[in-house]
């Protein structure tokens, strides 16, 4: 039962993947953007995303049901967010004050950068001492 | 929130690890438990009580912090 519930979930996001794929097309086309490239990201985004699913609703792969690592997990993301968006309005105020002088690809990079490790982080810090009391 | 997990596991002789493999939860996650440092949802509550043979309130004693 769980597993036919997880299937039909999994199959709703397959097509409706592969329909934002198909609207990613006509709007590429219609902006006369449809060179190589861009077809080839949306070929790659699609494909990641299908792994994804496919990861996350397939019955042959054992997830971790630890409800714990959920809760640190969640946490971490949380804290993880708000410090990036500290980062940001940091980097923003020095930027308006003349102090930082980087390129929009550079400052997307540390945004980026900064979000991921400190997520990684964080969830090993609140494993260890234990912070999280849900 | 204060907890008998211990006792109650000893009692019956299972491991931390049994514990954790019977409610489908880590050995860590029953560690924290154990020392009060996590407190558990009340479906993780409800899985340890029905594995040690107990009930919620036996194992899981709330103190109200304001209460005089």
């Amino acid at each position: 039962m769980q597993g036919g519930k997880l299937m039909k979930k999994a199959n709703i996001m397959i097509v409706a993947l592969f329909g934002l794929f198909i609207i990613s097309l006509f709007s590429l086309y219609n902006y006369a953007v449809l060179n190589i490239t861009n077809l080839m990201v949306s070929f790659i985004v699609f494909g990641i995303l299908l792994v994804l699913v496919v990861l996350r609703y397939s019955p042959l792969i054992q997830r971790e049901q630890d409800e714990r690592t959920f809760v640190i997990a969640k946490a971490a993301v949380q804290y993880s967010w708000v410090l990036t968006f500290l980062l940001i309005t940091t980097l923003f105020v020095l930027s308006i004050l003349g102090f930082v002088l980087c390129s929009n690809q550079t400052l997307l990079g540390i945004v980026l950068i900064f979000m991921i490790f400190s997520y990684f982080v964080l969830n090993l810090v609140f494993d260890k001492t234990a912070a999280i009391r849900e | 929130m204060t907890n008998r997990i211990k006792e109650f596991r000893q009692e019956i002789g299972i491991t931390q690890e049994e514990l954790a493999s019977c409610v489908n939860s880590r050995r860590e996650t029953i560690v924290y438990l154990e020392k009060g440092k996590y407190n558990p949802s009340l479906r993780l509550a409800y899985n340890i009580a029905k594995r040690l043979g107990k009930t919620i309130e036996d194992i899981f004693s709330f103190e109200d912090e304001n209460s005089t």
